[in-house]
């Protein structure tokens, strides 16, 4: 008698659930600026705290509001919207800063919003957009959800070009 | 045993808070405009409208920096006193910061206010500062 199609899919049936394959997997912390929606990799973050009074400093650039003081530490306040030519952030009660780290750098990024920490797969990102407004050097890539897109920022390569763009002036 | 201190003079350069260590101030010109000490370069970096002068040595000479107020000298402890952060090093004459509480405040060499575009890791010119 001929298997039915029933028989034949049990036939390669396994008797329990495969092992999921493994989806590589990288842990972001998602945030809001202007009218962006932004992911740093979380190794980049130290924590998240409220923007105390900010220090100006001389001869800085438009990017780096100034400094503050946190847990005596003194962190200079970067805008990411003036870096990246977006606009400039607006610092308000609300605000929150987080704590970026790459290196031996340490800096305060002014967000607007803190949406928290993810997991994605990594395949998920796609490659940021060449030729666009702003330096594709300075992101990872492209996060779509819904319709929601996110960029996810080269923490440390944003560094040091804002490094190289403050001593170079 | 007391606590390592530096002497800082505090002052303000349009409404900002700062200092500078208080052995370089030679004296404080007041009132009128830093321009009116004779001989002395005036640094391009003080106050716009300035009510004092701090004079300070500059090489064979002097100089000033005008300033909105003198706020006074304090003993700051050397615990209190930071680096400037790396990401933020951008100004040769802005050499750290006093941490009164959570407040970074800037603290200043004199000398160097007077060659603004020096590069960070600039020195003060040898035999012209202090």
């Amino acid at each position: 008698m001929e298997p039915t199609p029933l028989q034949r899919a049990l036939h390669g049936a396994p008797e329990r659930a495969p092992p999921a394959r493994g989806r590589p997997e990288q842990e972001l912390f998602f945030f809001r600026l202007g009218e962006l929606r932004l992911g740093v990799p979380s190794e980049n973050v130290r924590e998240v705290i409220r923007a105390g009074p900010l220090t100006p400093l001389p001869r800085a650039p438009p990017f780096i509001l100034g400094v503050c003081g946190h847990r005596g530490e003194v962190l200079p306040v970067l805008d990411l919207l003036r870096f990246l030519g977006k606009g400039e952030a607006r610092i308000s009660p609300r605000t929150r800063l987080f704590v970026g780290v790459s290196g031996t750098f340490v800096t305060g990024v002014v967000t607007d919003s803190v949406i928290g920490l993810q997991r994605v797969p990594v395949q998920d990102v796609l490659p940021a957009p060449v030729g666009g407004e702003v330096s594709s050097e300075h992101f990872l890539g492209v996060l779509t959800r819904g319709p929601e897109v996110t960029s996810l920022l080269h923490f440390s390569k944003v560094l040091q070009t804002a490094r190289q763009r403050a001593v170079g002036r | 045993m007391s606590e390592a201190s530096v002497e800082v003079l505090f002052f303000q350069i349009d409404g900002t808070r700062m200092g500078a260590d208080a052995s370089q101030v030679l004296r404080i010109e007041a009132p009128g405009a830093p321009g009116d000490v004779p001989g002395a370069i005036t640094s391009s970096l003080g106050s716009a409208r300035p009510r004092r002068a701090l004079v300070f040595r500059a090489g064979d000479g002097e100089g000033t920096l005008g300033v909105d107020s003198v706020l006074g000298v304090q003993a700051v402890p050397q615990r209190d006193l930071r680096r400037v952060p790396r990401a933020a090093r951008v100004a040769a004459h802005a050499i750290g910061f006093f941490l009164d509480g959570d407040r970074p405040i800037l603290l200043i060499d004199l000398p160097r206010t007077l060659h603004p575009f020096a590069p960070p890791h600039a020195r003060a010119p040898a035999g012209k500062a202090t």
